[in-house]
């Protein structure tokens, strides 16, 4: 352990404790902000790339911005005082400093696990034709697993459509945010297409990619700017493309490689290209339904 | 050199373990329904950094693949099921004014 490390994970320990026991939840929120963006340099520190980038775009920049407007509907409420006050920390806490201390007790009497997944990661990559290790794990080894977890954000963005309750004045125009917009945007776009490229041979991937075209699309509908490409990603389509794509390529998998979800030799690394650029359009459209719209 | 390692990776389960029943404590224990939600995430934080300092690390200095897969699809479930909670705290919030549940809220206070 070196110096870094340790106050790290100091500072990290002491901002979910200021987080969690913010006055408001808009501090709240914006600590927590802070907190997932130190959470991905330990992630880095770690030596878990991939994870970092996720944390950064998804951990902290979509889930951020979540909290931040459900905080400001909260603060501006006649009836949004009432419960500002912090959790009053006695009852649980004995019990859970002893879920913890049985926790660190039985993590310590682990011997550290033998890497026999990762070896075997590494002997099948060659044959996986895809050169990044947790790519080949999410689209080729454990492509079922993938696949399960965007139906299961579809299933999410379903039911939060049922309670529709982001109910928001229309932002005014600001020549400065669009100004500034009018440059971030496209640089986002470009950066979440080249996370997309890049995840086939290096970091990167779908979900980091789908986070920041969200987040490049969500900075557009603050400003104002583009109504109608916003329209565009409100489509019902957008969001099931990806699930669509995703099963139709796996499906053909039996007939053309043998196997469900399996693809022909060959073929892997461009199929995989196609589904992840699928995913990122439709991950993209899902996190932005997240966020509601407003009726018209 | 392992030794080294092996001590760092021990400072990160401790801190996921601090992390995880931090979290899960506030979130048993506060009554605003935000600030569940900002608990329910940073204990998921605590359960991912527990999950990926476990594992060794490859020769490469690279984190485990499997375990980098299994968070990675874990913060895409957390935002979901964190955006599904909003959804349904704004919700009532819009339907009854309250920033709490009832049976959270102490005596006196909330309305």
């Amino acid at each position: 352990m070196n110096a870094v490390d340790a106050l790290l994970a100091l500072v990290l320990l002491a901002l979910a404790v200021a987080c969690l026991w913010a006055k408001t939840a808009r501090t709240g929120s914006l600590l927590f902000i802070t907190f997932g963006l130190l959470l991905a340099l330990a992630w880095v520190r770690l030596g878990a790339i991939d994870v970092a980038l996720a944390e950064a775009a998804i951990g902290a920049g979509i889930a951020g911005a979540l909290l931040l407007d459900a905080a400001r509907q909260f603060e501006h409420s006649p009836a949004g005082q009432n419960s500002a006050r912090a959790p009053s920390p006695w009852p649980p806490s004995l019990l859970m400093l002893f879920l913890a201390a049985v926790l660190l007790y039985a993590l310590s009497t682990i011997q550290p696990l033998a890497g026999d997944a990762t070896l075997a990661v590494s002997a099948a990559l060659e044959s996986s034709e895809i050169a990044h290790p947790v790519t080949a794990v999410l689209l080729v080894f454990r492509a079922y697993d993938t696949l399960l977890e965007i139906a299961v954000l579809l299933v999410a963005v379903l039911a939060a459509q049922a309670a529709p309750s982001a109910i928001r004045a229309s932002p005014k125009y600001d020549p400065a945010l669009a100004a500034v917009v009018g440059w971030m945007v496209p640089i986002a776009v470009l950066v979440a297409v080249y996370l997309l490229w890049a995840g086939s041979s290096r970091t990167g991937g779908a979900f980091q990619a789908a986070a920041v075209l969200a987040g490049a699309i969500l900075l557009a509908r603050f400003s104002g700017q583009w109504p109608d490409a916003d329209r565009l990603w409100q489509h019902a389509g957008v969001r099931v493309f990806g699930l669509v794509t995703f099963i139709v390529v796996g499906l053909s998998g039996a007939f053309t490689a043998g196997a469900v979800l399996g693809y022909p030799a060959g073929w892997t690394g461009g199929l995989v290209l196609g589904i992840e650029a699928a995913l990122m359009l439709s991950i993209a459209a899902s996190l932005l339904a997240l966020f509601g719209w407003k009726e018209r | 050199m392992s030794a080294i390692a092996m001590d760092a990776a021990t400072l990160w389960w401790v801190l996921g373990t601090a992390l995880t029943f931090l979290g899960l404590g506030v979130m048993l224990a506060a009554p605003a329904l935000l600030r569940k939600l900002l608990a329910f995430n940073v204990m998921g934080s605590g359960v991912f950094l527990v999950l990926l300092a476990l594992r060794p690390r490859g020769p490469d200095g690279v984190a485990d693949p499997i375990a980098q897969a299994l968070v990675l699809t874990g913060i895409v479930i957390a935002i979901a099921s964190t955006a599904l909670g909003l959804m349904l705290a704004r919700r009532y919030h819009l339907a009854t004014g309250r920033d709490s549940l009832p049976e959270d809220a102490p005596e006196g206070t909330d309305d």
